[in-house]
């Protein structure tokens, strides 16, 4: 049993799927890295700014 | 001339299907264990990359007491489920014993756990597609 908080399940969930983009994606090590790093990245920008977006409504 | 360019039509037809068995069984192979496929290609960067995504959105997913959708849920969201949950392979069969416990969906926890299984099952597709699309030779 596994207790994440919202923001590393986020980052659990963004990572592992990221890897398999980037497996899929890029052929040489290098490129898989780029690739993993940058989608990563946009995983985490995108969750954060819709829940930023989301935060007034929640209250 | 004719009767010789037939026999070369007839012998590559026969061989493009047989290559598309080949690829048949790869992708299956990579359906039932995420990463097979490409390995038996000898892709193991990719073999290793995908069994490690799958393998670890599946997990966690369990760990996290994710919802499994059975194969007669009666509703076609859970169809939907089924389907991105199988396409886990092993790992949908292994769920009884990796969530014991069963799902507790009441928790945010597991809610994100069913998406992490249902992800998996979407990864591992994407591996199957191009494991089949690498055997066939359309894709490098």
């Amino acid at each position: 049993m596994v207790h994440l908080s919202h923001f590393w399940a986020m980052v659990s969930f963004a990572f592992l799927v990221s890897l398999g983009l980037a497996g899929l994606a890029q052929r040489d090590t290098l490129g898989r890295i780029k690739y993993l790093l940058w989608s990563f990245v946009l995983f985490i920008g995108v969750g954060v700014g819709i829940a930023w977006a989301l935060y007034p409504f929640s209250r | 001339m004719k009767e010789t360019d037939a026999n070369e039509e007839g012998v590559s037809r026969t061989q493009t299907t047989a290559n598309r068995s080949l690829a048949a069984l790869i992708a299956a192979a990579g359906w039932i264990v995420p990463g097979l496929g490409h390995l038996l290609l000898g892709r193991w960067g990719r073999a290793l990359i995908f069994f490690i995504s799958v393998a670890g959105l599946s997990v966690m997913g369990y760990l996290m007491r994710g919802d499994v959708f059975p194969p007669h849920s009666g509703d076609p969201f859970g169809t939907l489920g089924f389907i991105a949950d199988a396409c886990s392979g092993v790992f949908y069969a292994l769920a009884r014993w990796l969530e014991a416990a069963g799902p507790d969906v009441s928790r945010a926890a597991g809610d994100y756990g069913t998406r992490f299984i249902a992800a998996a099952g979407v990864v591992n597709l994407l591996g199957v597609f191009d494991a089949y699309e690498i055997a066939v030779g359309r894709r490098d």
